[in-house]
């Protein structure tokens, strides 16, 4: 299993590009204004300011659970969020600070 | 005030060998020749790999290739100035005992926690009279005698040092005298070994942290002022321990924090050249800090999840990431939703933690 690598924005060090795939996009400096979810499985989505609605990987029941709670603090807290897309466009890992 | 005659004549020497280094007068050189062996403390052989003889050899059989640098490598490394930031506690002073295998595992150590971390500010200081005066006899260290790397090492691991105000270090030898509550206090460090090629020690240096090294002290080194040292003069005054702190290339030096206070060398610090004395033969690393216990009134800044089972973290003001226990969902989960309502809320917690994971949660 990995871990994180991104150390506090205020830190002089960048986070790291998870790389793997040519699809792997990073989205950094953003916040979270939205969350929605329905009584369907592992459908949870988050709305990202200048960005829109962007779904949570929905490989496994722990980690969507997971990230929709990270969307969640990141949502009260305003904080600054980064994330990592992959091709079928679905969020599969999140900084929230 | 001007030097003495006998500072004088070894400066000349120094210079007759076209030595980069400056003799003078220093806190350890003004004392009697009795005074000044027993602040060493290095007894070589034993458990450790090499006697000091052998260190030697060793040393100097490569000096001519210890200058070459494995490809990928910085040429020169500082752990007093990573990008400005210094994460090597204050030069200590062991006094008049031979407990510098204390003092230079404990620098290693200290310095290994702040990297840890992340926090060069971070106010570590550990205990060398506990580790010297608890751990010590057991292989029988004293301040006369000595110790060797090995139990030392053994000790941080296995047993633990508690920090400095747990047991006082004064300079005389004396019976385990440590607070009752040692164990709470205790650090200790996941794993330690050694390392024998020159590269693998750069290479750990400038990534990992320091590293503790032991060499051969002839008379001269008592007077070293300041550049880089190496045996001029004198005859062997004994074994002696120190924390490897960084390195240079360019002036073939590996750079060394001692135990003689700041009265001596460069504030305490001094650099020596490559294959000289014994001092790169065998290195020791500290490989991490075991993060268990208490941390108390911590504020949690981050969050971080991915697409695998139960695989989250939160990154703690001071700390770094620590992972949230995996042991099942609802465990996993408890823990992260009161880490994150810490976070929400700006609430400080209690976290313990095994081995960097955090296994319970107080949310004040």
């Amino acid at each position: 299993m990995i871990g994180p690598t991104e150390l506090p924005p205020t830190s002089a060090l960048a986070a790291a590009a998870a790389g793997g795939v040519a699809a792997t996009t990073w989205v950094t400096g953003k916040t979270v204004n939205a969350l929605w979810s329905i009584n369907e499985n592992r459908n949870s989505w988050i709305g990202v300011s200048g960005v829109g609605w962007v779904k949570l990987a929905n490989n496994s029941d722990s980690a969507i659970v997971a990230l929709t709670m990270l969307g969640a603090d990141a949502k009260l807290t305003g904080g600054q969020v980064s994330y990592r897309q992959e091709s079928d466009n679905m969020i599969h890992e999140m900084y929230v600070w | 005030m001007p030097e003495d005659n006998e500072t004088a004549q070894l400066q000349a020497l120094i210079q007759a060998a076209n030595a980069q280094w400056t003799a003078g007068t220093t806190s350890v050189s003004v004392l009697p020749a009795d005074q000044q062996l027993r602040r060493l403390g290095y007894r070589g052989g034993g458990p450790d790999p090499e006697t000091l003889e052998q260190r030697s050899q060793i040393s100097a059989s490569r000096a001519a290739g210890v200058a070459a640098t494995a490809v990928g490598i910085p040429t020169a490394y500082d752990w007093r100035n990573v990008g400005g930031s210094n994460y090597v506690t204050p030069v200590r002073d062991q006094g008049a005992c031979g407990s510098c295998v204390s003092f230079g595992t404990t620098a290693t150590v200290e310095a290994k926690m702040r990297i840890q971390r992340n926090n060069p500010g971070l106010a570590v200081d550990l205990s060398e009279a506990s580790l010297f005066f608890c751990i010590g006899p057991g292989s029988g260290a004293s301040c006369s005698n000595g110790w060797y790397m090995t139990p030392a090492m053994d000790g941080y691991k296995n047993t633990g040092v508690p920090d400095e105000p747990c047991f006082p270090y004064t300079d005389h030898q004396q019976s385990c005298a440590q607070c009752s509550d040692w164990q709470g206090r205790a650090t200790k460090i996941t794993g330690w070994h050694t390392i024998g090629s020159v590269a693998d020690m750069k290479t750990w240096l400038s990534s990992q942290g320091p590293l503790a090294t032991c060499f051969t002290v002839y008379n001269d080194f008592f007077s070293y002022k300041g550049g880089v040292y190496r045996h001029v003069t004198g005859a062997v005054a004994g074994g002696h321990c120190v924390s490897v702190i960084g390195y240079d290339d360019a002036a073939g030096c590996w750079i060394c924090k001692n135990s003689w206070g700041v009265g001596w060398g460069e504030a305490g610090f001094f650099r020596i050249a490559y294959g000289q004395c014994g001092i790169d033969s065998t290195m020791w690393a500290a490989e991490s800090i075991d993060e268990t216990g208490w941390l108390n009134g911590v504020n949690v800044i981050g969050l971080w999840a991915i697409d695998q089972d139960r695989n989250a973290w939160v990154y703690l003001s001071g700390y770094g990431w620590r992972k949230i226990a995996p042991d099942n969902d609802n465990i996993f989960f408890d823990l992260l939703r009161l880490l994150a309502a810490a976070k929400e809320g700006k609430r400080p917690v209690n976290v313990f933690q095994k081995s960097a994971v955090i296994t319970q949660v107080y949310v004040l």
